[in-house]
């Protein structure tokens, strides 16, 4: 499989013929591998390849979202199929993970860079909404849910939460291209700057405020209490995570009751967007959900 | 279920990173373990997985399966097949027959005669110089002194010298994570990558170790030290046409 990434770097104008890059390589546990390849000590590019699934859809949405964030995403570098293989390559980005506190200053302070590039990404994400290629693209997510929860173990919380979200007037809002797996670990810093991964799954959901929730659950390590606290509104407005999510909310014009009140929603969705994830990941999803859900709707 | 989620599914993996798209004849020598390739669609045009010191052959539908001894572990005519697989198959005969009786240069001389021009072996070993390596390679020259035995697992340089030394060419090998049984990653032994990927690595444990605990661990990564520590090494040679 080297050999055919080689080729399709060679076919992309990327390396020379017959160059060896050195590799880091990923065996993930979803449907592809992760590759990064080195040419030199400092250019490297990040490859996706995969024999079970064409990634050009994935590319599709790469591309997307280089036009909607240049300064987000690392600038994807084109696609090859070979041989059964799909191949998909972007640019190789040097970064160290970012640190909480580098996103989330206190309500007081100035804040820095990374700071700045998350609420610049929250921005410009809302002024998609309703105005996007992908929204009229996106999948039925409502339908989507449906069928998908139908036959699983939470079906009868995830039915409760659907209805739940018809009824909250979520669904009236302008649809927004959603990141899809906005999480903690997909933010880095790149150059002293914000740069974002993993935008594979951009704009198959468009539900508004999902990526805002998506941070929010991972900066507060999935733990029940804290996702409790955010429902509540009981989290004191300067804690980091909350007044993250106020800004993000009114930069969105997402009223907070609303986001509040579907909390469990957003993670019903999350969970269904997860669905080819490991099981692992599907489990703690399925069980945060259920202790987010009143007793007797369980 | 998502085609990479289980170890085994992650091995098999790990033999298509060198070898896709290679679909003809293959090889799998095993030295005690389970083939990695029976029961499973393997591209090629034929599989034979030769199980040594076996004394009964586990099912194998698909797969010509063989049973052959410690002393003749690689009964084919010369340029037979495309690629060799090796999946911890030195470590299982050289624990099996003790390293005084294993001759791991002869094995590999032997498996690159099978092999057409152009073909190649991949296979994974223990790492002699991994922490636990250390401290078994320790204990068995303890005992050495008494029985004569010595240490079962392979050095870096040892096993690319083994591969020349058998003309082979083309030689790659990589550190695996988190070992040979349950691949995760697989990282070039090239410092400027196993730097990069241990950075990675360390980053994302970052939350869950103190700063003394995390800036000693950045401190071996930045000096190195991680390429030569993990428990298991992947490689990957070429007989040259």
């Amino acid at each position: 499989m080297l050999k055919l990434v080689g080729q399709a770097l060679e076919e992309l104008g990327l390396v020379a013929r017959g160059a060896a890059p050195h590799c880091y390589i990923n065996i993930t546990t979803g449907e592809s591998l992760s590759i990064s390849a080195f040419v030199s000590d400092t250019v490297f590019f990040q490859i996706k390849a995969s024999e079970f699934m064409d990634l050009i859809p994935q590319y599709g949405a790469y591309c997307r979202a280089w036009d909607d964030f240049p300064a987000l995403v690392p600038r994807p570098l084109g696609h090859s199929a070979r041989n059964g293989w799909s191949i998909m390559v972007t640019e190789g980005k040097h970064h160290v993970m970012a640190r909480a506190a580098e996103l989330l200053p206190a309500a007081n302070d100035e804040p820095g860079t990374l700071a700045r590039g998350l609420l610049n990404f929250f921005e410009t994400s809302a002024r998609h909404a309703g105005n996007h290629p992908f929204v009229d693209a996106a999948d039925d997510l409502d339908g989507g849910l449906t069928a998908y929860f139908e036959s699983s173990p939470v079906s009868r919380v995830a039915s409760y939460w659907i209805e739940q979200s018809r009824e909250s007037g979520l669904h009236a809002m302008a649809a927004v291209p959603q990141h899809g797996d906005f999480v903690f670990n997909n933010l880095a810093s790149s150059a002293g700057r914000l740069v974002v991964f993993d935008w594979e799954d951009y704009g198959r959901c468009c539900l508004p405020g999902l990526d805002i929730f998506t941070l929010c659950l991972s900066l507060l390590e999935e733990k029940v209490e804290a996702l409790r606290a955010m429902m509540d509104g009981a989290e004191a407005p300067h804690s980091p995570v909350e007044h993250l999510l106020r800004h993000a909310c009114e930069i969105q014009k997402i009223p907070l009751p609303l986001f509040r009140r579907l909390v469990p929603f957003y993670l019903l969705v999350f969970l269904y967007l997860k669905r080819n994830y490991g099981v692992s990941v599907q489990q703690r999803m399925s069980a945060l959900l259920v202790q987010l859900t009143p007793a007797g709707m369980r | 279920m998502t085609p990479y989620a289980t170890a085994a599914e992650r091995v098999r993996a790990l033999y298509r990173i060198p070898t896709a798209p290679l679909r003809n004849r293959t090889l799998e020598i095993c030295g005690g373990r389970d083939p990695l390739l029976a029961n499973w669609r393997w591209p090629g045009e034929g599989h034979v997985c030769c199980v040594v010191g076996a004394s009964a052959l586990p099912d194998g539908a698909g797969t010509t399966l063989i049973a052959t001894g410690l002393d003749a572990p690689v009964p084919f005519a010369a340029q037979s097949f495309d690629l060799v697989i090796l999946h911890r198959t030195l470590d299982d005969l050289a624990a099996a027959a003790g390293r005084n009786r294993f001759d791991a240069q002869f094995f590999l001389t032997q498996v690159a005669g099978v092999l057409t021009p152009g073909g190649l072996v991949a296979g994974c070993v223990q790492n002699r110089a991994s922490l636990p390596g250390i401290a078994h390679w320790a204990a068995q020259a303890l005992r050495m002194r008494a029985s004569g035995g010595t240490s079962f697992r392979f050095s870096l340089q040892g096993l690319r010298g083994m591969l020349s030394r058998a003309s082979l060419a083309d030689i790659r090998t990589f550190r695996l994570l988190p070992d040979g049984d349950a691949p995760l990653k697989l990282v070039d032994v090239d410092p400027t990558v196993t730097r990069f990927a241990f950075r990675r690595e360390l980053d994302a444990r970052r939350r869950h170790l103190s700063s003394m605990a995390f800036s000693a661990r950045r401190l071996a990564v930045e000096v190195g030290l991680y390429r030569y520590l993990e428990p298991s090494i992947f490689f990957w040679a070429y007989k040259p046409c």
